[in-house]
């Protein structure tokens, strides 16, 4: 009965909030949307049936190519590609396809597998990662078991946002688990008291774990198993970033331009860096906010975003414009990945985690069904799948998961 | 003569839909004209794929709007100041005790909190249908629930008889 006293006070409480009629406005609103809608479609369109033509001419010259991931369906080369096409599931792959599905302000669009693709991706081959991480199979501690070097750290929070677990994953698959009850939470940006567990845990070598703290930042070293601190003064440290294999920069997402101060792993600060800055696009962001840390791999820059540019969707979506995640990356030359809303995609669904090899990017894939690491090779419409985590209960952890560098140099 | 009838079935239900749309609106962010915009930019993006919708749930589709472009302004806004609660001229007249209270209390919630009770507690949604127009995890939802109604009753424990958490 309570609930419903609940539903009758918020009822109450705006009980006189009286509607302007908004539907005719609405409406015609509505009608000058569509028509710039279909002017984007016919001409998406258009430049569909031209990608469809070049792709199979690829394809046809490459035959020896490993199967693997696209986005698209197969179509035979005398069909006329329509939009729902491009976006229903499919049961097949075809090898690699090297057209890209739409451009954004010049920058050429790729859009990633759906959910239900996903659960089809080939195995990446090679990976020093393995393919299923179990994370209710932990070997034991890292002090009986010790550790010089992870590839991975994973953190796991319970219902009520305690930290429940924070493992590291050996080259040899093992997890062991790291005793945090020393870290003190900190302040949110939602203004909630909980302890930092984020995409740079694990430093960009797999020797430290960082543990951000109010005006401090806490380090746990692997290979000596010793822990350690250094005052960082007023700077915030939500957001503190690896930039390089033993320095951490306390980067500020609201000052993106800013120049942040820089530290050593012992403490010592002696210079500053515009970190974000250089992971951020020349493109109209609209109200995409940057999302988790930005991953160099060879000579380019990975970084996720959330929802909020008007990147062109998968035709036959139902999804408004600016509600998908995407990936940006930077440098010449520039390409976009949009990661389709849908249902059972996590909203901030898929943070980048690395370079698996100097041009396939990884990146995490949150859905309703678990979270998966993927890889996309840039500027292709291959993706594989490296690591699917099990082991979680849904609906009651959550997973944060932060990989070394997985190729120098670090 | 079929967008004729299409703009008139959109007219009809979007008349139906707005009130509760605009007052979960006005829960949601505390002021009215930020609550209209929200509901007018939800509306206009219902009519723009009304002839795929009208056969599913606009109303969800519109909640899903609202509740995405609330976060998405929130967090370019994150670090202005919050400015007064004014709902329908709230400082031209007095108020009931009680709603001051609760438009009080909603505002020491983050927006992700309110947008959890005002799904669960204002529009009836299950935690599952909460966590998908929120785009999170039934835990998510569950454990947001449970912060905000705490946190509800540390702000106004004159309300604590309402905030007690019941499982549905």
């Amino acid at each position: 009965m309570t609930d419903q006293r609940l539903h009758d006070l918020l009822h109450e409480t705006v009980a006189d909030v009286t509607a302007p009629d908004l539907a005719d406005t609405a409406w015609r609103a509505g009608l000058r949307g569509r028509r710039r809608r279909t002017t984007t479609l016919v001409a998406a369109a258009a430049v569909a049936v031209i990608a469809v033509a070049g792709t199979v001419a690829l394809v046809e010259g490459d035959p020896g190519d490993d199967p693997a991931p696209t986005r698209k369906p197969t179509v035979a080369p005398t069909q006329t590609p329509t939009p729902s096409n491009r976006s229903t599931l499919r049961s097949t792959y075809e090898p690699e396809i090297s057209s890209h599905d739409a451009t954004y302000s010049g920058v050429p669009v790729w859009w990633a597998p759906t959910v239900a693709d996903e659960q089809r991706l080939p195995a990446y081959p090679d990976s020093p990662l393995p393919s299923v991480v179990d994370l209710s199979q932990v070997s034991g501690s890292i002090d009986d078991d010790p550790l010089d070097r992870a590839l991975a750290a994973y953190g796991v929070y319970g219902p009520d946002g305690g930290v429940e677990a924070v493992d590291v994953l050996g080259a040899d698959g093992r997890l062991r688990s790291v005793d945090v009850s020393r870290v003190e939470p900190m302040t949110d940006p939602e203004g909630i008291q909980r302890v930092r567990l984020g995409p740079s845990l694990l430093s960009r070598g797999g020797d430290y774990l960082m543990f951000p703290q109010e005006h401090s930042i806490l380090l746990y070293t692997l290979r000596t198993g010793r822990w350690s601190s250094f005052d960082t003064g007023t700077s915030p440290t939500w957001d503190a970033t690896w930039i390089a294999a033993d320095r951490i920069v306390l980067a500020d997402p609201s000052r993106p331009l800013a120049q942040a101060p820089e530290y050593s792993v012992d403490g010592v600060t002696d210079g500053s860096s515009n970190v974000i800055g250089g992971a951020v696009p020349e493109l109209p962001l609209g109200s995409s906010q940057l999302n988790g840390r930005a991953r160099t791999g060879g000579t380019r820059m990975a970084q996720a975003f959330t929802a909020g540019a008007t990147i062109p969707e998968p035709p036959g979506g139902a999804s408004p414009e600016g509600t998908s995640d995407w990936i940006s990356v930077t440098w010449t030359p520039g390409e976009i990945l949009l990661i389709p809303s849908e249902t059972g995609r996590q909203k901030s669904c898929c943070q980048v985690s690395g370079w698996i090899d100097a041009s396939t990017v990884l990146y995490d894939s949150r859905t309703s069904t678990g979270t998966d690491l993927l890889a996309w090779r840039v500027g292709t419409g291959r993706f594989w799948v490296v690591t699917r985590l099990t082991g979680v209960t849904l609906g009651q952890q959550t997973v944060v998961t932060s990989y070394a560098q997985l190729t120098p140099p670090w | 003569m079929e967008a004729l009838g299409q703009r008139e079935e959109f007219t009809r239900w979007a008349q139906a839909a707005q009130p509760q749309l605009l007052r979960g609106a006005v829960l949601l962010t505390g002021d009215r004209q930020r609550a209209e915009d929200l509901v007018q930019e939800a509306l206009t993006k219902v009519a723009m794929r009304w002839s795929r919708l009208r056969g599913t749930s606009p109303d969800a589709y519109a909640r899903t709007v609202i509740h995405h472009d609330h976060v998405s302004s929130w967090r370019k806004r994150r670090h202005e100041v919050l400015t007064a609660i004014e709902v329908d001229g709230a400082q031209a007249r007095p108020e009931p005790e009680r709603r001051i209270l609760v438009l009080e209390a909603l505002r020491t919630l983050t927006p992700r909190q309110r947008a959890v009770i005002v799904l669960r507690y204002f529009d009836d949604l299950t935690e599952r249908e909460t966590a998908d127009v929120l785009g999170v995890s039934v835990g998510t939802v569950k454990s947001q629930t449970h912060l905000s109604l705490r946190r509800l009753r540390e702000a106004a424990p004159e309300l604590a008889e309402f905030l007690h958490e019941e499982s549905r």
